[in-house]
């Protein structure tokens, strides 16, 4: 993410604070501090799909609800949700 | 008394030399005469200490011996939870917060005998490297007033350093008991996460929350960590782990590593790394440079990943389960917002804030997902460098102890952790012991990081260099 996305994300950052400008222009430095340019992230992960999962049985779309069930057979059904694929639970 | 060892004190216990409670009384003595300029204390138990003291000397000779650690006086990080008395965690939200139980390390070390003479002070919920971030001030570095202690276990480093106890037990999520004894001329280990339970540590990042020992010498930090070392029911992520030792003139490999020794690191602290390799290099050991390059990254994947699971763990606090409320809102979703602006401080509110940003669909992928690939990249990097090598070795801090009020932005303190939050997004077991001095005479650390779960290995070798007095 470049800065100019970041200042992009400035009305975002509205919604989480109201302490005033001072806190805004912190928190992008901040922010600017802990970015990894794309470039920077390409080169050390060139293979981001493995890199980003920290657990390679689990794939990226999430588990079955069989296979979640069977990861924990005492918990009741009900309190499972599964969700189609992991980007619905972002909607 | 205030100079003498665990196994000193444990010796002098046994041939009746002293008694429990008149050790305990020096303790009280030397808090009463410190503290007032230290604040390494939130709490003292004065009576209930001289009540286990006294029951401890009144047992039979037969059950007393239950562990080396009997009859002496620890000091508890007040985020780990002991039953009855405040765990506030050094935030105005938890200031009347009384748990109803012991945290496992906490029952564990009453179970060994030793005598919980208080809580000591911390950055808010373990959020920062100096233990100026706690609702109830600051804590000073006995060494130098004029210095920070190190945090976010300031107060439990610097009732140790001061003598108010022989031992004290911190928690270390970035840093958090590496860099106050790297400051104050101390002892610390970060354990292999999973190897001390961590149920009863109130979660700052339930990822790398680690809880360990903070001693003057390595053999006594090494009595505690196998004492609180051991599987527990009541947390999943714990397990049974071997504490072995190598044998005695076995020659280990160090690395060290060369992404910690750049211009970032100040020369007296790489000088003390420098020091200790030609020790190990006079003890028959191998010593080479070791490059991961994914270090050049952790300080940010530890921020967004901290930071993340923060804003998570801290959404319990509410004002309506437990903790502190506002008053006079109008309504629930004015009540959660008005008793979390006031409850938290200015360190917790930013990280919660960043927490929450770096997970929002908009910035997850930028943020959140590519910190866990830095992470994963690191625990590859740091398994492939464990092939080689057995110990790795680097400055555990930038430099000496900074003074009060010295950092003035959030980045200046985040930076202080750059050598100590690699090992802590990798899991892995971290000793900082004391390694030369910098700037006006004060102690720096080093730290001898191992493969998961070789804690005796880091101790042997620590005890080495401590031998050879560097």
């Amino acid at each position: 993410m470049n800065e100019h996305e970041n200042i992009k994300s400035l009305s975002q950052l509205a919604m989480l604070m109201e302490d005033g400008e001072n806190t805004q222009t912190e928190f992008l430095e901040i922010l600017r501090f802990l970015t990894l340019s794309d470039a920077k992230w390409e080169a050390l992960c060139p293979k981001r799909e493995d890199a980003v999962s920290l657990r390679a049985d689990i794939p990226k779309e999430g588990l079955s609800k069989e296979a979640l069930l069977a990861l924990a057979p005492d918990v009741t059904e009900g309190y499972i949700s599964v969700p189609k694929a992991w980007e619905d639970t972002q909607e | 008394m205030k100079d003498m060892t665990l196994y000193a004190l444990n010796e002098a216990l046994r041939a009746g030399k002293m008694s429990s409670l008149e050790l305990t009384e020096e303790c009280l003595r030397r808090i009463k005469q410190q503290d007032g300029k230290i604040g390494a204390f939130l709490s003292v138990f004065e009576e209930e200490a001289r009540f286990a003291a006294k029951a401890f000397d009144a047992l039979p000779e037969g059950q007393k011996w239950v562990s080396p650690l009997a009859g002496i006086p620890t000091a508890i990080k007040d985020n780990l939870m002991v039953m009855g008395k405040r765990t506030t965690c050094g935030s105005k939200m938890l200031a009347n917060f009384v748990p109803p139980y012991d945290a496992t390390v906490v029952s564990t070390l009453k179970k060994a005998g030793a005598v919980i003479i208080g809580k000591t002070n911390m950055d808010e919920f373990g959020m920062g490297s100096t233990t100026e971030h706690s609702a109830f001030g600051v804590t000073r570095n006995p060494l130098d007033l004029s210095r920070v202690p190190g945090g976010s276990s300031g107060g439990s480093a610097s009732a140790v350093a001061s003598g108010m106890v022989p031992f004290a037990i911190g928690s270390d999520t970035g840093g958090s008991v590496r860099l106050p004894a790297s400051y104050q001329g101390l002892v610390g280990m970060r354990p292999t996460y999973g190897a001390v339970s961590r149920y009863g540590l109130t979660a700052f990042c339930s990822s790398m929350d680690t809880v360990g020992p903070i001693t003057k010498t390595v053999r006594d930090n090494a009595l505690v960590y196998s004492t609180i070392a051991h599987a527990d029911t009541m947390d999943a992520t714990s397990v049974a782990c071997p504490f072995t030792f190598p044998e005695k003139g076995t020659a280990l490999r160090i690395g060290i590593i060369s992404q910690l020794m750049g211009d970032e690191i100040s020369p007296a602290a790489k000088n003390a790394v420098i020091a200790a390799a030609e020790c190990f290099l006079a003890l028959g050991m191998t010593v080479k440079n070791v490059s991961i390059p994914h270090l050049q990254d952790a300080l940010s994947a530890y921020f967004i990943i901290s930071s993340a699971e923060a804003s998570s763990n801290l959404a319990r606090f509410d004002g309506v389960r437990y903790g502190y409320r506002a008053e006079n809102c109008a309504d629930p979703e004015s009540l959660y917002r008005q008793s979390r602006e006031e409850g938290f401080g200015a360190e917790v509110k930013r990280r919660i804030r960043l927490g929450t940003y770096a997970l929002t669909k908009e910035n997850k992928e930028a943020y959140y997902e590519r910190s866990l690939g830095i992470r994963a990249g690191l625990c590859a990097e740091f398994d492939a460098a464990f092939a080689d090598f057995d110990i790795l070795l680097c400055p555990t801090s930038p430099d000496v102890a900074p003074r009060l009020m010295q950092m003035q932005t959030p980045v200046q303190m985040y930076s202080q952790d750059l050598c100590t939050v690699p090992m802590s997004l990798a899991g892995l077991p971290a000793l900082s012991l004391p390694c030369g001095r910098g700037e006006g005479g004060l102690p720096l650390g080093i730290q001898l990081v191992g493969r998961a779960f070789s804690e005796g290995t880091l101790y042997y070798a620590a005890e080495l260099l401590e031998r050879e007095g560097i």
